[in-house]
């Protein structure tokens, strides 16, 4: 083995020890600021949940309590309303004392495509925002 | 009170209600009187219920006692209801909550008193509160318990309410095809459809496009109306529920029809507050409508019809 080839053995087994060691320093510098964050994140989380703890009883004391309304009775009407609903679909005939009303099966029905004009039968109507 | 009668014997009535126009129609002349009556009884009742400006009515009382049960007429609940399931259909962008918004920006009256240019304060926007509409609890037996801290306006859908209400109430009591039109929101109830002009003011018609509705409804929502100048600042009344502001999207005008004319307005009026994503989402619900754009450009979606003599 000549000098200059020994010289360079040795020396690639040095910069081997050396990038070994680097490493290894990195994945320890890494664990220890990991190890550091999670710490200081839990101790902030246990922090925020003792503040919040504590603030509570003082936030329902500030807070309104929810008030009980009952519902009212009321005095009979009986004036009766017609509600109409979309062509091909019963009417429901609505008292102004009975269950709820919903529209929501107007959406389920398809909306009309409108026509192309025909010949002016009649005056049209006006769709005109005011 | 304007009473027309036309050579085939329909009959026209037109007056102001509810701080707009109305437009009365049925097929038979001899109805029109009867219908008449009929609607203006019914727009009474609905003025008394659920109008925001007038003191003495049902939602003004409920608005001031939020938060807790107000006995109401059942009329109003009915309208309430409609408004809710106008949000729900929306994900909340037609809102019944944004009666304080609206007050925030200037539309504290009735829109015939607010001045058209006025140095007050522009005013600060008051976006709704996220979902409030889903609190409003309703007793069909005549009460509501509107949300802690919100006020109530049906001005997107009342309307459109009335205007089915009238037109049906209208047909149950003949076999005439009747047609009302309240302010752009139109129905049209009986055995027949009606043509409908559809423009961007009423005051002047002159760009209007004719289609034949052949049942349901057709509403045409606006930002070129019910505007007002505040601090140098121009509102107009269509709201964005989530900034509380006047909308700023790209279209100025949409008309929509729907199976009833709460839903064509629920549809326009959406279209108008969403802005870039309305042609997608009208067109994925099957809603023919007709949108028109701040530059006056028109676009149609799928089944509403080209004008006649375009190619």
């Amino acid at each position: 083995m000549s000098r200059e080839t020994a010289s360079r053995d040795m020396s690639l087994n040095a910069l081997a020890v050396l990038t070994g060691a680097l490493t290894a320093a990195a994945f320890v510098g890494t664990g220890l600021v990991t190890g550091l964050a999670a710490g200081y994140t839990a101790q902030k989380a246990q922090e925020k949940a003792l503040s919040n703890a504590a603030a509570a009883p003082l936030l329902a004391d500030i807070a309104p309590p929810p008030v009980a309304t009952p519902r009212p009775t009321r005095t009979v009407v009986t004036t009766r309303y017609v509600q109409g609903t979309a062509q091909g679909v019963s009417r429901q005939t609505i008292t102004r004392t009975s269950g709820s009303v919903s529209t929501v099966r107007s959406y389920r029905q398809p909306a009309p495509a409108p026509q192309p004009a025909r010949a002016r039968a009649v005056a049209p109507a006006p769709s005109a925002a005011s | 009170m304007m009473r027309t009668l036309d050579a085939r014997g329909t009959g026209t009535a037109t007056w102001r209600a509810l701080g707009t126009y109305v437009h009365l129609s049925t097929a038979r002349d001899a109805v029109l009187g009867p219908a008449r009556q009929i609607a203006i009884r019914l727009l009474a009742d609905v003025d008394r219920t659920c109008s925001r400006f007038r003191n003495d009515s049902d939602l003004v009382r409920a608005n001031a006692g939020a938060g807790s049960w107000t006995n109401v007429d059942p009329l109003l609940v009915q309208a309430i209801a409609a408004a809710m399931d106008a949000a729900a259909q929306t994900d909340g962008l037609v809102d019944p909550t944004l009666g304080r918004s609206l007050e925030a920006v200037g539309y504290d009256r009735d829109i015939a008193l607010i001045p058209p240019a006025s140095s007050d304060p522009a005013g600060i926007p008051l976006p709704a509160r996220v979902g409030a509409w889903r609190e409003i609890l309703l007793d069909p037996e005549g009460a509501v318990r509107v949300p802690r801290g919100c006020a109530l306006d049906l001005g997107a859908t009342a309307k459109a309410w009335a205007a089915d209400l009238i037109a049906h109430s209208i047909a149950a009591e003949s076999d005439s095809t009747v047609v009302i039109s309240l302010g752009g929101d139109l129905a049209v109830a009986g055995p027949d459809g009606w043509p409908v002009a559809i423009s961007e003011s009423i005051d002047d018609p002159g760009d209007s496009e004719i289609v034949h509705l052949p049942y349901g409804g057709l509403a045409t929502s606006s930002t070129a109306t019910r505007r007002w100048i505040r601090g140098g600042v121009i509102r107009h009344h269509l709201l964005d529920p989530r900034t509380g502001e006047p909308t700023r999207g790209p279209w100025r005008t949409v008309s929509a029809t729907g199976a009833t004319c709460v839903a064509a307005n629920t549809a326009s009026t959406a279209s108008i507050v969403m802005g870039d994503k309305a042609v997608g989402w009208l067109t994925t619900r099957g809603i023919p409508a007709r949108l028109v754009d701040t530059q006056g450009r028109i676009v149609r979606t799928a089944r509403w019809p080209e004008p006649a003599g375009a190619s």
